[in-house]
């Protein structure tokens, strides 16, 4: 409970857990589409700047974004995934979102986004 | 002693007249516990004087201190304060009661402290230096007796950037209630189209019948409600807490707009909210499963893979096959072990015409 209490001449600590969510607007996606990054946070002033790391599951960095701020404890960012330099998987890219900001210290990691990073070859 | 200035007694009689003594009460508050508060004289305090010669009680004036009482036959004298009303509560009078001897010919003085109530309070993160500002609190009192006092409302505010601090307040507790909703907590793993559920949320500070909302959201999306049940606060079972909770039965026509197969609950209370994590959606559904004749087939075990991935396998009973779909998905593959090296038509979700080829 966010309630606190203590007799007359002393002083009331009162302390918040902040929190910190971020999540993907699709759960799969075709290379060259762009999706868009939603950031949620609790008790975080606005103005407060999010950094976002693109991930494969396997911890490679592929992109990162850090022009964004937190307005109303939300930040909205769309993403072009045009991953052809990366030297990845060519077959699926299963990728993560870590959104972090440091005043509070926190980050938080989204579900994966499955991405199709060729087009499928269909039999004819 | 004293206001750190020299005191002036120069009313005080010239002469010992008649063996008699003369005393003063000088009166200085200050903040209790605080040695680094500066005392301040204290007006408006009635002295009640006993002692060998009987006087009339005497008010301090701005500098904190009573006229001269002269012609007192030396002697043990006591002074005990009386503050006014309004101020009682708002000062500790444990020192309010003095007793000194006052020979002949002197002026005593009787130097005395009653400090004021105080209470300070702040509202950081977990480091315990971050202020938090903007959030809703409501300042809370409860008399030291009798035990069972109720907690009476002082003030509502929103905090700041810097420690707050109310002086020359009753002696009590205090206790600062924020105004948050927090913690939400799905009661399933999943939510199933028409399966009643739990959705709940812990409050802080709002009073029972507070009312809120709790929107139903595409966790893609974030944005519109697909659907807003209207809550109220009230005091969990055991009245320890307080929570938002209600017990909602989603239907296809409420979810009808979702698209991603997961769902959100935002919780609002006043200018509170707190976002749930994201639960995956399913309708349930029995498929018949029969062979060419359409006799149930026998218990068997059921893969069933589904065309986001998920994999709903599970047994096949008594020709009943139950199965968990998720929103918006529709079955890409079976394999029955079972049955190896036969084929399964598929007849789902009005997809004519699959058949699989079991390995």
């Amino acid at each position: 409970m966010y309630e606190f209490e203590n007799f007359q001449n002393n002083v009331i600590l009162g302390v918040v857990t902040p929190k910190l969510q971020v999540s993907w607007s699709r759960h799969r996606a075709w290379h060259k589409e762009t999706v868009r990054i939603l950031v949620r946070t609790e008790l975080i002033k606005d103005g407060t700047k999010v950094k976002l790391e693109i991930k494969t599951k396997a911890g490679k960095t592929i992109d990162t974004l850090d022009k964004g701020t937190l307005s109303g404890n939300a930040n909205n960012q769309d993403y072009k995934i045009e991953w052809k330099d990366k030297k990845l998987d060519p077959v699926t890219a299963e990728v993560v979102v870590t959104a972090s900001i440091k005043d509070p210290a926190l980050t938080a990691d989204s579900e994966p986004l499955f991405v199709d990073v060729v087009p499928p070859v269909l039999s004819g | 002693m004293g206001n750190g200035k020299k005191d002036d007694l120069s009313d005080v009689a010239k002469k010992c007249d008649k063996g008699l003594g003369s005393l003063v009460a000088e009166v200085m508050t200050y903040k209790a516990l605080d040695p680094k508060s500066k005392r301040q004289a204290k007006s408006g305090v009635t002295a009640q004087i006993s002692g060998p010669t009987v006087v009339p009680d005497k008010t301090t004036n701005a500098k904190g201190r009573t006229p001269v009482v002269s012609g007192l036959q030396p002697g043990n004298y006591t002074v005990l304060l009386q503050l006014p009303p309004a101020d009682q509560e708002l000062y500790d009078l444990a020192a309010a009661n003095l007793s000194k001897d006052v020979p002949k010919c002197k002026t005593t003085v009787f130097p005395m402290e009653i400090p004021w109530f105080w209470i300070e309070y702040q509202v950081t993160y977990p480091d315990g230096k971050t202020f938090v500002p903007g959030i809703d609190y409501v300042l809370r009192h409860k008399k030291p007796l009798p035990a069972d006092a109720p907690w009476t409302r002082l003030s509502n505010a929103t905090t700041g950037s810097k420690k707050v601090t109310e002086e020359k307040i009753p002696r009590g507790r205090y206790k600062v209630d924020l105004k948050l909703v927090y913690d939400p907590v799905w009661g399933d793993d999943h939510v199933e189209i028409d399966k009643a559920i739990d959705l709940k949320a812990t409050v802080s500070g709002f009073d029972p019948g507070q009312a809120g909302t709790i929107e139903i959201l595409d966790s893609h999306a974030l944005t519109a409600a697909l659907h807003t049940i209207n809550v109220t606060v009230t005091e969990t079972a055991d009245n320890a807490n307080r929570e938002v909770k209600t017990t909602w039965t989603p239907t296809k026509a409420q979810l009808k707009d979702l698209k991603s197969g997961r769902i959100a609950f935002r919780t609002h209370i006043a200018h509170s909210s707190t976002l749930s994590a994201p639960q995956p959606v399913f309708t349930k559904d029995t498929f018949d499963v029969v062979d060419d004749a359409g006799n149930n087939l026998p218990n068997t075990w059921v893969k069933v893979r589904f065309s986001g991935g998920y994999d709903g396998s599970t047994h096949a009973i008594n020709g009943k096959l139950d199965v968990l779909v998720p929103w918006n998905e529709v079955i890409a593959r079976i394999d029955m072990t079972d049955y190896s090296g036969k084929r399964v038509d598929l007849d789902e979700g009005g997809i004519a015409g699959r058949s699989f080829q079991m390995p």
